[in-house]
């Protein structure tokens, strides 16, 4: 388990505090690897929110290759 | 029905299902990412038939998109395939290349009431494709559509936000159509003709394992002959496709099978939350993984430890949790943040041109 899951998923930007007390005791049991899993997936979209600066490595589908965009 | 309604479910797994009618169509592009010929294949209506009609009421897809090839060289098939979804609750949308438009006064009455039988319209619209057919014909068509109601966008290929084409064709929909049509902006890929023009980009290579979920793998697609694969990307749709991805035939599944498969694999819910790079890389000694976001996926079949990962991953008693949140940050960014990641970023604002909230035409 990650030291404080839910510490660390709101200074990720995450709405922990909107959550149910239900999905917020969930969330606090998650893996350190889990917690990393969705910090990594918010700073992605964080990095596509129109304002300017990089965007994360990778880019997820968006290095994919012969790709029906939508 | 926007395009911002049906890109904002994107992350959503078997929210949406891709038709491909058939492969033909009577335009030469330069950059078809299809091959596309108007000798190319086209299999009967039965696998898209058969299919459609195991929608029902309670298990349906909420979006179906009718492609090709060129979708309209079946007017026939996308109208009653479109009002055989629309029973069931699902609303449909067809992108074509708009070969009718050559003659403007002269949509014939079944290609109209294709036009109109589906929820959505998008025209692609290229340099490409306007050394074939005018963009004033094009725009001409879509007045009329607009006219009738009908919901439209455009798809743009360039080669980048420095693209002079994309910021000539940009002004000139933003002007004609008075900011109402939006435009989903993409670059041209190095897929099927397109191979031809570009050489491929260099592969995306992680220096550090983290997770990079695969979008692709949310909507079905049933290929030309009736093949469900579970990804969209061209190689795959044209097969063969890795087993991981082949999802069986339209003659042997059901719409519900379907989405169960897509929503309860293993695999697949894996990809969807780390991506397959991240499960290639569980190799020892394979930091970075093998360079290549799709490459990457093609290898995993062959590859026990990444399959391991899989299992490791995906039953841990918290999974279910990760994957609905995984969902969650990827639907908040909306079709604003899809058209950013896998469009030009610079253009991504085109695709909210004319929304103004969530179209009624929805399913509640």
């Amino acid at each position: 388990m990650a030291s404080d899951p839910l510490e660390e998923l709101r200074r990720s930007g995450h709405p922990v505090d909107d959550l149910s007390d239900q999905e917020r005791e969930v969330l606090a049991s998650l893996s350190e690897e889990e917690v990393a899993t969705l910090i990594s997936i918010a700073a992605r979209v964080q990095a596509v929110k129109p304002k300017p600066g990089p965007k994360p490595e990778g880019g997820g589908g968006g290095g994919t290759t012969g790709v029906i965009i939508f | 029905m926007h395009i911002a309604d049906m890109l904002a479910i994107r992350p959503v797994p078997a929210a949406g299902l891709f038709l491909t009618l058939t492969r033909r169509c009577p335009l030469a592009c330069a950059h078809c990412c299809t091959n596309s010929m108007l000798s190319s294949e086209q299999h009967s209506a039965e696998p898209f038939e058969r299919l459609v009609d195991t929608f029902t009421s309670v298990n349906h897809p909420e979006l179906v998109l009718f492609t090709g090839g060129e979708p309209l060289l079946r007017p026939g098939l996308v109208r009653a395939l479109a009002a055989r979804s629309r029973e069931a609750g699902t609303v449909t949308s067809l992108i074509t290349g708009g070969y009718f438009a050559r003659e403007t006064a002269k949509v014939s009455t079944a290609l109209w009431s294709a036009l109109t039988g589906v929820n959505h319209v998008a025209f692609s619209l290229d340099i490409f494709h306007e050394r074939q057919i005018g963009r004033k014909a094009v725009f001409a068509v879509v007045a009329k559509l607009l006219e009738a109601g009908q919901a439209v966008s455009f798809q743009l290929v360039g080669t980048g936000a420095a693209d002079p084409y994309l910021a000539d064709v940009t002004t000139d929909i933003r002007r004609t159509f008075c900011d109402a049509v939006p435009a989903l902006v993409v670059k041209l890929g190095a897929v099927g003709r397109g191979a031809d023009l570009l050489d491929p980009p260099p592969p995306k290579c992680p220096t550090r394992r983290c997770a990079d979920p695969c979008t692709m793998a949310a909507w079905p697609t049933v290929t030309f002959d009736g093949t469900v694969v579970a990804c969209c990307n061209q190689q795959v749709v044209d097969g063969p496709s890795p087993p991981h991805l082949r999802l069986g035939h339209t003659a042997e599944l059901t719409w519900a099978e379907i989405a169960a498969q897509v929503q309860g694999n293993q695999l697949l819910r894996a990809l969807r939350v780390f991506g397959p790079q991240y499960l290639v890389a569980a190799d020892a000694g394979m930091l970075p993984a093998p360079c290549g976001y799709c490459e990457s996926c093609y290898q995993i079949p062959a590859r026990p430890s990444a399959l391991a990962e899989v299992i490791r991953l995906t039953t841990r008693p918290t999974f279910d949790v990760v994957e609905q949140q995984a969902i969650d940050i990827q639907a908040a960014a909306g079709a604003h943040g899809f058209a950013t990641t896998f469009g030009i970023s610079e253009y991504a604002h085109m695709v909210m041109l004319g929304y103004s909230g969530r179209s009624q035409a929805w399913p509640s």
